[in-house]
């Protein structure tokens, strides 16, 4: 079997200026898949409840940000802190098991927990897997979560035929490229 | 899908299923009194339910409807001592319930009252919603 450095080598070699894979091949948008824990600490008949991959419609991927520069911190030599900004998931609705209904007790478990001013994170981490073609993982990151920023259940609207979607948007602590 | 609900209100209002055009449903925020700047001593305050915002079909509206939305909202506009509760239902394409919502309602207000074809835009503040099934 032929090895070409590169896709101009091996058009060259071919002599016709066809669309070939590259060697090096990017890395699509749409092949994906976030793996959450099997079960989720929940104070609810839902223990075992498990947020299926094919749930996810959307995430978006960790991004790594500056804070606000202090200028009053600057001039004693301190640098304003990075963070990684909040990792915002859409999930399909579906109807049973009722994604609404899981994501609601996981709701109420937060307001319980926060009137007692504890910090809970149900969903402790998750996987971001990029895929290539054939399925196999090619890339992923694990997210630990902080918290849980805010809990979107959607809109209903009378003009709109779309599928309903739940956003959760996550607050990550720390995302780490496995590789 | 989005389109596919009924708003159902107490009986008593006589207020149709149908005449909400476009109701937010509930969202769960933390309170935005964290200190964000550069993230020293973030962590989350409290959770709570936001606003739900909803516009009534104007040219649906009869005037025995347009009556009753207005007693409706005289009754509980403005008014911290009056609660009540409505229920969101999501339907399938055969008409049967596959989700629905109960919603505490603890403050009303109206945005906009205006009847050349824009409607009735009102906000409903709830202190719970419940997720049945």
């Amino acid at each position: 079997m032929a090895y070409f450095n590169n896709s101009k080598e091996l058009h060259e070699k071919l002599g016709r200026n066809i669309l070939v894979p590259q060697l090096a091949e990017p890395k699509i948008n749409n092949r994906f898949i976030v793996t959450f824990p099997e079960t989720v600490n929940l104070e609810s008949e839902d223990k075992n409840f498990k947020i299926e991959s094919w749930l996810v419609n959307s995430i978006n991927k960790p991004k790594l940000t500056m804070g606000e520069i202090n200028y009053k911190e600057t001039i004693r030599g301190h640098m304003p802190r990075y963070h990684w900004d909040d990792i915002e998931v859409t999930f399909m609705s579906i109807i049973e098991p009722s994604t609404s209904q899981y994501f609601n007790n996981l709701a109420e478990s937060l307001i319980k927990k926060s009137i007692e001013g504890i910090v809970s994170t149900p969903i402790p981490y998750f996987f971001i897997d990029t895929l290539d073609p054939t399925g196999v993982t090619i890339e992923k990151w694990k997210v630990i979560v902080e918290y849980i920023v805010s809990i979107d259940f959607g809109k209903f609207d009378l003009a709109d035929d779309k599928i309903q979607e739940i956003k959760v948007v996550f607050r990550p602590s720390k995302c780490v490229n496995l590789y | 899908m989005k389109n596919r609900y009924l708003v159902e209100f107490n009986s008593e209002y006589g207020l149709q299923p149908w005449i909400v055009d476009t109701i937010s449903k509930p969202k769960l925020n933390v309170t935005p009194n964290i200190a964000y700047e550069n993230r020293i001593g973030d962590c989350p305050n409290k959770f709570v339910w936001n606003d739900i915002e909803l516009t009534f079909i104007a040219c649906a509206l009869g005037d025995t409807t347009r009556e009753n939305l207005i007693e409706f909202f005289k009754t509980y506009n403005h008014s911290l001592g009056h609660t009540f509760s409505f229920k969101l239902i999501t339907i399938d394409p055969a008409g049967i319930e596959i989700s629905k919502w109960i919603i505490e309602v603890q403050y009303t207000e109206i945005i906009s009252l205006n009847d050349n074809g824009e409607g009735f835009v009102a906000r409903f503040q709830p202190f719970r919603c419940i997720c049945i099934f």
